[in-house]
């Protein structure tokens, strides 16, 4: 068995080179680096290995106060972005409430603006000069944003979209005629609700729940803004390195931080996919929105609007601030920010540019490359490649920060301070997306269509161009706009492994956020989103006008 | 007028089209009554409007107008869970993450009947739907035809004043479909269940019905008996769409009580057993419907129709052939056990049909 399928992969030879090249990649910028973290953390000392570290860690209150505060922080997330995201996502998914379109549509902000651009938006707000805390409660705010409940408030606002996404999801799956069932067997609609969709909706919000919990412990740019005495880990551990110099201690925390994401990840990722008890049966289903009562109805739209009214409250602060002399004091509009975003700052918003646009098409080929042959070839390993590939997902930003900073500062790979580890962070943090939705769009391309192409005279080499390629345009074209959009706003990662000569905007904003230059971090923010949205509209046209998907749906009308 | 224990009255269902934006009469003014402990079947092609009018009825849809009455009960305000109605979904629609037992004790459960009420009716009906010892199982555990018995059983158990039934054998194998066919009616007749079943399958419809209603683009075009409908179908549609028919032009020349005398083009005259009552006038251009079951091979000059076997096609128990005639193709099918000669392609035959085997519709 074994050997035959080592011959048979010895017979194309150019497979046979992908699969190597795929395995070496993976091995070097996924596998590496995390072991490198690993191995430092038992490194107390050059040259000597012992578990000091780790004892130091859990035993003395600095290191283990940001343990616990983490969790806390992920557990409290996890749970208020779930609840929100779950009606949210109800009444979007099947209460027909008014407006759905719009809600969703800024639902979706936080995911593809910069992380801490809603932290940014809580200062300008409710910091010490913010307009809230000014204006509203005379310069004595109730509470401080900087601080747990402001992560808390923070977090909630960045990362309940991925619940209410994944939700959604679950909720759609949900056929329409179970709830008619239940109805026609004699229970209301209140008890349908509690008795059907609730417990079928349960997977996925278990799953919305550990996602938002990853996030939250991952999250890098927002505890580092907002977090003021309230440490967590991927800010201790980046102090740790970078201020106090202490790799081994750095490495340790960061180990601590990377156990649990993992176990979220393998938890979600391979038990509660298949606890799910929604089954795609290949039989198409409408999920028509059963009608409410007009009282749950409005309840519903007015937890909808005031969810939207406070990401759109955010972000349009960030806007208005971008225009202001200084926040706080003087909020006469001007443009003097932008006139330094473009004469101060445009070196590293070029560099950033730069750097996510060779790394975003490198992403994309290597993440479909990966899918074709995860999905589509017969190998040795083929889960693990798939596996690896998928782990990028799981490990916070700051560990493969520290990872990299670790694994090419030295012999036999010095990368570091060249553009090149840049957009390797890049390239193998945003390949999973690419993977994923490949795999998902090979698995439903009926192999038959690719064996007849076969039984009419093409080769395997001509099917895929002809065949496969065009109909996996869709999967590429996400993964493109991922790959681009994450790397122009990556921020726990690239810090580690940025250089005087090679910048990004990301660090940039913060550095600026840190100075207390308010309004220019606002300003660059705002550029930075204005790029995105470009790039947004750029993606729509060539996805309009490369895919096939797109070209039939117009023949249909 | 009769008693009707579910009665449609005037029946109106406008969609919105979203795509078009124009205004789809799904269903269009239909009245129609059930009888206590009756089946009654809406039959007709996808897109007339059949399932609609159940899930009217079901109350899983609000008429645009016209009135639903269940028990001499307006029904139209009221939700489908307090209708005394209980559906079979085309789908099953098992709850997947309630085991057999549990599903069908959800509605009783609902009902908030005691423990161990509810334990007696779901075993009885288990027993009835024959299930027992599958209550522990899962839906995805069970077979497509365990499925149905599950969903059967579950809208039973709550004792439904009227059964409604989507399709509810469209996702069985040929074989098995059948086999539920014969026990759904079993089982129906048994519990004197009144109930109201959709399909577009209208051997379904026959074999399972007291009444059948034939349904076209949202108004019904004839409701009879099975046999009736076969007998005397109203129109070209019922003709061709129950059972199968060819259609031989003649006019009328005189009428009579039970029968009409028709001419064929060809000259030739023939009584046809009509409906007592039938609307039709000497002279009037009609449409002969030909059996094909009903058809025999006679000497060329004898039959009512001559021509040569254009196809030949063994199934087994039948011969089945397609004839062109002078008038258009007609198609015969004989029993192969018959001992007379089989005629050959080719070969030119007589052809003439049993009484019982011709109607007479109106040419449209």
């Amino acid at each position: 068995m074994f050997t035959k399928r080592m011959r048979r992969l010895l017979n194309e030879p150019v497979l046979l080179a992908m699969i190597v090249l795929v395995w070496v990649l993976l091995a070097l910028f996924v596998v590496y680096p995390l072991l490198m973290v690993g191995l430092k953390s038992f490194e107390p000392k050059p040259g000597t290995f012992g578990l000091a570290v780790y004892r130091t860690i859990f035993s003395k209150r600095y290191f283990l106060v940001p343990i616990f505060n983490t969790l806390k922080l992920g557990v409290t997330v996890a749970c208020f972005g779930v609840l929100i995201g779950y009606v949210f996502a109800y009444s979007v998914a099947k209460a027909n409430v008014p407006a759905r379109n719009f809600f969703r549509t800024v639902a979706t902000f936080p995911i593809v603006s910069p992380p801490f651009v809603v932290a940014l938006a809580a200062i300008l707000l409710f910091g010490r000069n913010g307009l809230f805390t000014r204006k509203l409660f005379g310069g004595a705010p109730p509470f401080e944003i900087y601080g747990f409940w402001g992560l808390v408030i923070v977090e909630t606002l960045a990362y309940f979209p991925t619940a209410f996404l994944t939700l959604e999801g679950t909720l759609l799956s949900i056929g329409s005629d179970l709830e008619e069932a239940s109805q026609s067997l004699g229970c209301s609609k209140w008890r349908t609700f509690w008795r059907v969709t609730f417990p079928l909706s349960l997977p996925g919000v278990l799953s919305a729940w550990l996602l938002v919990f990853s996030q939250s412990m991952a999250d890098f740019g927002n505890p580092l803004v907002l977090g003021g005495r309230f440490h967590v880990l991927s800010v201790s551990a980046y102090l740790e390195i970078t201020g106090s110099y202490r790799l081994p201690h750095g490495s340790a925390l960061a180990i601590v931080l990377l156990i649990p994401t993992l176990i979220a990840f393998f938890v979600q990722r391979y038990w509660l996919s298949r606890k799910s008890f929604v089954t795609v049966t290949g039989k198409s289903f409408v999920s028509k929105a059963m009608e409410l009562p007009k009282w749950a109805k409005v309840i519903l739209t007015v937890v909808c609007l005031i969810l939207t009214a406070s990401i759109l409250l955010f972000y349009g602060t960030v806007l208005f601030g971008s225009f202001t002399k200084l926040w706080g004091v003087n909020h006469s509009l001007t443009l003097d920010n932008y006139k330094y975003v473009f004469n101060f700052s445009w070196e590293y918003m070029k560099d950033t540019l730069f750097l996510a646009s060779i790394a975003t098409p490198i992403c994309g080929v290597l993440g479909i490359m990966i899918a074709y042959l995860v999905a589509r070839k017969d190998f040795f390993g083929r889960r693990i490649m798939e596996a690896l590939s998928l782990l990028p997902f799981a490990v916070p930003g700051t560990v493969v920060g520290i990872g990299y900073l670790l694994a090419f500062n030295q012999e036999p790979l010095i990368l570091t301070g060249t553009a090149l580890i840049i957009i390797l962070v890049f390239v193998f943090r945003e390949l999973p997306v690419g993977v994923q939705n490949g795999v998902a769009a090979l698995y439903q391309i009926d192999r038959s269509i690719e064996e007849a192409s076969m039984d009419l005279g093409s080769n395997s080499y001509q099917t895929f161009w002809k065949v496969t390629l065009p109909l996996l345009m869709p999967a590429f074209f996400t993964a493109l706009f991922n790959a681009f959009v994450r790397s122009m706003t990556a921020i726990s990662a690239v810090i580690f492994v940025v250089s005087a000569k090679w910048n990004l905007i990301t660090v940039r904003i913060l550095g600026a956020v840190s100075n207390g230059d308010l309004a220019q971090a606002a300003a660059l923010s705002c550029v930075l989103i204005g790029i995105i949205v470009v790039a947004m509209f750029l993606m729509r046209f060539v996805t309009i006008n490369l895919s096939y998907q797109m070209k039939l749906r117009r023949v249909e009308r | 007028m009769r008693n009707y224990y579910v009665e449609v009255r005037d029946l109106v269902k406008l969609f919105k089209d979203p795509a078009t934006r124009s205004t789809v009469r799904a269903v269009d003014g239909i009245s129609f009554g059930v009888e206590k402990g009756k089946l009654v079947t809406l039959l007709g092609p996808s897109g007339c409007g059949k399932t609609t009018t159940l899930r009217l009825i079901g109350g899983f849809e609000i008429p645009t107008s016209g009135e639903i009455l269940i028990d001499n009960v307006v029904v139209n305000d009221l939700p489908p869970n307090r209708r005394p109605t209980a559906m079979v979904f085309q789908s099953y629609a098992l709850f997947p993450h309630l085991n057999v037992f549990e599903n069908v004790a959800y509605g009783l459960k609902a009902r908030k009947m005691q423990r161990q009420v509810i334990r007696e009716k779901v075993m009885n009906v288990l027993a009835i739907v024959g299930l027992v010892g599958l209550e522990m199982r899962y839906p995805s555990q069970l077979s497509g035809g365990q499925q149905q018995r599950v969903a059967l059983a579950r809208a039973l158990v709550v004792e439904p004043k009227v059964l409604l039934l989507d399709e509810p054998l469209s996702n069985l194998d040929a074989k098995l479909r059948e086999q539920m066919r014969v026990e759904l009616r079993k089982i129906q007749m048994n519990l004197g269940i009144t109930s109201i079943y959709v399909t577009h399958d209208q051997l379904e419809a026959m074999t399972l019905s007291d009444h059948v209603i034939v349904m076209k683009d949202g108004k019904i075009v004839q409701t009879d008996t099975p046999e009736m409908l076969y007998r005397f179908p109203a129109n070209v549609f019922v003709a061709s769409f129950i059972g199968r028919a060819s259609f031989v032009e003649g006019r009328l020349i005189e009428q009579r009580e039970n029968e009409c005398l028709v001419e064929l083009r060809n000259g030739k005259k023939i009584n046809v057993e009509t409906r007592p009552g039938a609307a039709f006038v000497p002279g009037q251009e009609v449409l002969l419907v030909l059996r094909p079951e009903g058809g025999r091979f006679v000497a060329s000059k004898e039959g009512l129709l001559s021509g040569e076997v254009i196809t030949r096609v063994y199934t087994g128990s039948t011969f089945y052939f397609e004839i062109k005639t002078d008038l258009g193709q007609v198609s015969v099918e004989i029993h192969s056990h018959d001992v007379r000669a089989v005629p050959q392609v080719g070969e030119t035959v007589g052809v003439s049909f049993e009484r019982s085997s011709m109607a007479l519709v109106g040419r449209e």
